[in-house]
């Protein structure tokens, strides 16, 4: 357990010391209000609600999330530092973990940054702040879900672009499962069962149901189980790649 | 290489129980639910458990859906009809082993479509040989049911309401109960003339209140009543002219202690008509035909005329256009008498409070689609009375007022002639609730001496029955009795039984949902409430209503200026008499330029205040954008520089 949070801490201050974190912070909230007030015409439309901004979240986390993903293994794989970290005294399922909590609250902090916008809507109007709450902890989930996926593939390159590559076309795939355009036309080929199986897998579906206000034990299951699986399929390859 | 293939089958695995663990988590896991909004827009109301916890034999409840059919046209309709899923789910949640809930795909030729088809299902059909089914049913153990045989996109908000008032209309023990205070004869009893014209319309009873005499245990009170009784569930008001205080006063007290009015007033009812005056014909086509009930409504707080008539351009009624001879010369709109059509484009999710005619968020009209009123009056919400006012009908934009004098003596062609609209749409149905004062502060009329007595004897009144004071009301008004008439509502087919009504449009609908809906007990009422939930930007909206104030005056100003000057060009373009321009002499023609000259600069002026209006708004927003989109980053920024220069002072130390 020490070990997990001696890891955490260690990669969480090593995020601030180079300018990378800031760049992808400032990139990541300028990205964020400009979606929201422009794309979206937050302000015209007049709705006081973080719809605008929720919407666009899954397919902003879609390129920066793996961003951050890529060089969580890839990196310390090609640069040789993963045998250095693998000489500590810690098993690889901590460095796993501390490595993963690290990033997950780096993003946490980011999205946490956006809280201007929450304090906008509320000055405006009277939003539904329980809607607004559990549309802040799906976003966490989901960011929480990319980074599993991302940081599982990341250790099973020593090419971060790659990494990033294959992580954003995953969960590009996943994203689609949930749009009905896309899954129309497997529509003729699958029975409906599957489809609806499919379509129960995408984030999209998933984070639309916890930003709608409720909180569903299945939805927290799917985030949760999504990422222990990959977090642990994570440390099977580290194993495997160490072997060799 | 064996480490290898063990790694890939634990990710194998690894792989399959997640999915297997998802799966099963979506079908064991359906109630673990915490609705986090803020009205609880996804668990049942208050109003839905109370109705629930009512039922005392179980009901049976069918959802059909061919899901099948569905699914090949893509999720929108199968998404939908999870969500209607979810809810029945909820209710049966709920109502543990009181409800029955069965989902049901009917296959084609099934058994389970026969049963569909014998209980009212609708089946749409999607393709060849091919009907989706997406309907309701609910029966209670000794057959009563209730259904929607399709259920209907717009309804969605409405879909909690709708079931738990099919539950309700299984459970309910008795008929709901109608008292009917009419100054006409809505039910057929013998009129002034009754001797002489037996067999006249006057003397039929009104085919709506057929159709609710079907439905509902309906009572005639009179215009003539000491007090109404409690178990009357709505007091429908039919047309009240000159009612005695007395009876306004029975009218206020069942009002204030709860009970629910639907009130039809008219500044022009067409079969209203005057007792025939042989020596003098003419009276009769001036005589009063409006209803009114304004001591009562002052206290409601509507403001209402009856002489005022609103006409619509829209969809107004063609009438025969007549010259002085009596010879038909055409046909012609006479607005006075009009239709009101729903807009199948509008979006009922739409945002605002705004709507053409039937209000898409209200139940009572989110469904109605065609209506046709004859000389409707209108309400407005009077000033200094806390009420809530709920237009539930209005007239479109293009329509505007007629005296009712004027409608009673002139032609179609010269009311077509007077017509002049205004931009405002005028309500000629509300619902009002609130907490109201009595409208007979001294008490019953007529027992003034004995109160008075009373309280010299220093009388304390413990009466169970003291006169109310004050209450909460729920009434829904409309300005308009003639659409409940035959002419209005109803085709009327000769048959070999006698004649048969069918409805026309949708006036019997508007009254029966208006009765329903007042009559389904505060539970139901309730779940009204529920609808869309708008969030508006509060703050922006007080901005652009301050900055409204401000500028109205000045608007108003340079309007009348603009009215003034425009007047004033037109009488002396007009004096000049037709001739052409090039014949006027020199100072009319400049007289003319310089008011065109002002025309425009007060054009310029008006254009000018406008935007200025839009300033404040605008200027809000930008900031906004800049304080969310910049000021974090650029904090951020800083920081991270400050951070960064700081370090390397450190190092440069070191």
């Amino acid at each position: 357990m020490h070990n997990i949070w001696t890891i955490t801490r260690r990669e969480f201050v090593g995020y601030f010391i180079t300018p990378i974190a800031y760049v992808f912070i400032v990139i990541f909230l300028l990205m964020a209000g400009f979606f929201t007030f422009s794309i979206e015409g937050f302000y015209e439309a007049g709705q006081a609600d973080l719809s605008a901004l929720f919407k666009w979240l899954p397919w902003m986390f879609l390129f920066l999330i793996p961003a951050v993903a890529m060089r969580l293994w890839s990196e310390e794989r090609r640069t040789g530092t993963i045998e250095l970290l693998m000489t500590l005294p810690v098993t690889h399922t901590q460095a796993v973990l501390g490595k993963f909590l690290a990033a997950w609250a780096f993003i946490g902090i980011a999205l946490m940054l956006t809280f201007p916008l929450w304090i906008t809507v509320a000055y405006l109007g009277n939003p539904d702040n329980g809607v607004i709450f559990t549309g802040y902890v799906g976003s966490l989930l989901m960011a929480g879900a990319y980074l599993a996926i991302g940081s599982c593939l990341s250790a099973t390159t020593k090419n971060q672009v790659i990494a990033f590559i294959i992580t954003v076309v995953l969960c590009f795939a996943l994203n689609l499962a949930g749009i009905s355009r896309f899954t129309a036309f497997l529509q003729g080929y699958l029975p409906a069962s599957i489809l609806d199986a499919i379509r129960s897998f995408s984030f999209l579906t998933r984070f639309d149901s916890i930003s709608k206000g409720v909180f569903d034990l299945r939805d927290f299951i799917f985030f949760l189980s999504l990422i222990g699986a990959f977090l642990y399929a994570n440390a099977v390859i580290i194993d495997l790649k160490k072997a060799n | 290489m064996k480490k290898t293939w063990l790694a890939i089958l634990t990710l194998a695995i690894t792989a399959v129980l997640l999915v297997a663990l998802n799966l099963l988590s979506s079908v064991i896991f359906r109630r673990a639910r915490v609705d986090l909004t803020e009205r609880k827009l996804y668990t049942l109301s208050d109003g839905t458990r109370a109705i629930i916890g009512r039922i005392d034999e179980p009901i049976t409840m069918k959802f059909y859906f061919s899901r099948k059919i569905a699914d090949k046209r893509g999720p929108g309709l199968s998404r939908y009809a999870q969500r209607v899923q979810d809810m029945l789910d909820e209710y049966k949640r709920w109502a543990g082993d009181k409800i029955k809930l069965s989902i049901i795909d009917p296959e084609p030729y099934s058994e389970e479509e026969e049963q569909a088809a014998s209980e009212q299902m609708e089946a749409i059909p999607v393709g060849p040989g091919e009907s989706i089914y997406f309907g309701l049913y609910v029966q209670n153990s000794t057959d009563d049911s209730a259904r929607i045989p399709f259920l209907p996109r717009v309804k969605e908000e409405f879909l909690e309401y709708e079931i738990t008032k099919m539950i309700n209309t299984v459970t309910e023990a008795k008929k709901t109960v109608v008292g009917v205070v009419s100054s006409l004869n809505v039910d057929g009893s013998p009129g002034p003339d009754a001797m002489m014209n037996p067999k006249s319309n006057k003397n039929q009873p009104w085919g709506t209140m057929s159709v609710m005499k079907q439905l509902y245990d309906v009572r005639m009170l009179g215009t003539d009543i000491e007090s109404i009784d409690k178990d009357v569930d709505v007091l429908l008001i039919i047309h009240p002219k000159k009612l005695s205080d007395k009876t306004l006063y029975a009218i206020d007290q069942f009002v204030l202690g709860g009970g629910r009015a639907m009130v039809f007033v008219d500044p022009f009812c067409t079969v209203d008509e005057p007792a025939p005056d042989p020596k003098n014909p003419w009276m009769a086509r001036m005589a009063d035909r409006s209803s009114d009930m304004e001591k009562i409504f002052k206290k409601w707080g509507i403001a209402y005329s009856p002489k005022k008539v609103v006409g619509d351009q829209t969809y107004p009624y063609s009438v025969p256009y007549r010259n002085a001879q009596g010879a038909v010369t055409g046909s012609g709109p006479f607005y006075p008498v009009f239709s009101l059509k729903s807009d199948p484009n509008s979006d009922p999710n739409a945002d605002g409070d705004a709507f053409k005619f039937f209000n898409p968020k209200e139940v009572v009209t989110s469904d109605l689609k065609d209506m046709f009123v004859g000389y409707p009056g209108y309400l407005t919400k009077r000033d200094g009375v806390d009420v809530t006012f709920i237009p539930l009908m209005t007239s479109s934009q293009d329509s505007g007022l007629f005296d009712a004098s004027d409608v009673k003596m002139m032609s179609p062609r010269m009311l077509g002639e007077k017509f002049k609209k205004t931009d405002d749409a005028y309500t000629l149905a509300a619902y009002i609730t609130g907490n109201v004062s009595t409208a007979f502060p001294d008490g019953k009329p007529g027992s003034k001496k004995k109160d008075k007595k009373d309280k010299q004897d220093g009388k304390k009144k413990d009466d169970p029955a003291s006169p109310k004071t004050k209450g909460e009301i729920h009434v829904i008004v409309a300005t308009d009795v003639d659409m409940l008439t035959n002419n209005f509502a109803l085709n009327k087919v000769m048959t070999m039984s006698g004649p048969q009504y069918t409805k026309r449009n949708n006036n019997i609908d508007f009254l029966l949902n208006g009765i329903e809906w007042l009559a389904g007990n505060s539970d139901l009422i309730n779940l009204r409430a529920r609808g869309k939930i708008e969030r508006p930007f509060e703050k922006v909206q007080e901005i652009e209503r301050v900055a409204r104030e401000k500028y109205q005056e000045k608007v108003k100003e340079l309007n009348d200026e603009l009215k003034q000057t425009n007047e004033k060009l037109k009488k002396l373009q007009q004096n000049s008499g037709g001739e052409s321009v090039a014949l006027l002499r020199k100072e009319q023609r400049d007289e003319i330029q310089k008011l065109k000259d002002k025309i425009l600069s007060i054009k310029k002026d008006l254009r000018k205040n406008q935007l200025e209006m839009n300033r404040d708004k605008e200027r809000l927003g930008m900031w906004l954008k800049v304080v969310n989109i910049a000021l974090i980053p650029l904090l951020f920024s800083l920081f991270a520089v400050g951070l960064g220069v700081f370090r390397w002072i450190r190092r440069k130390r070191a």
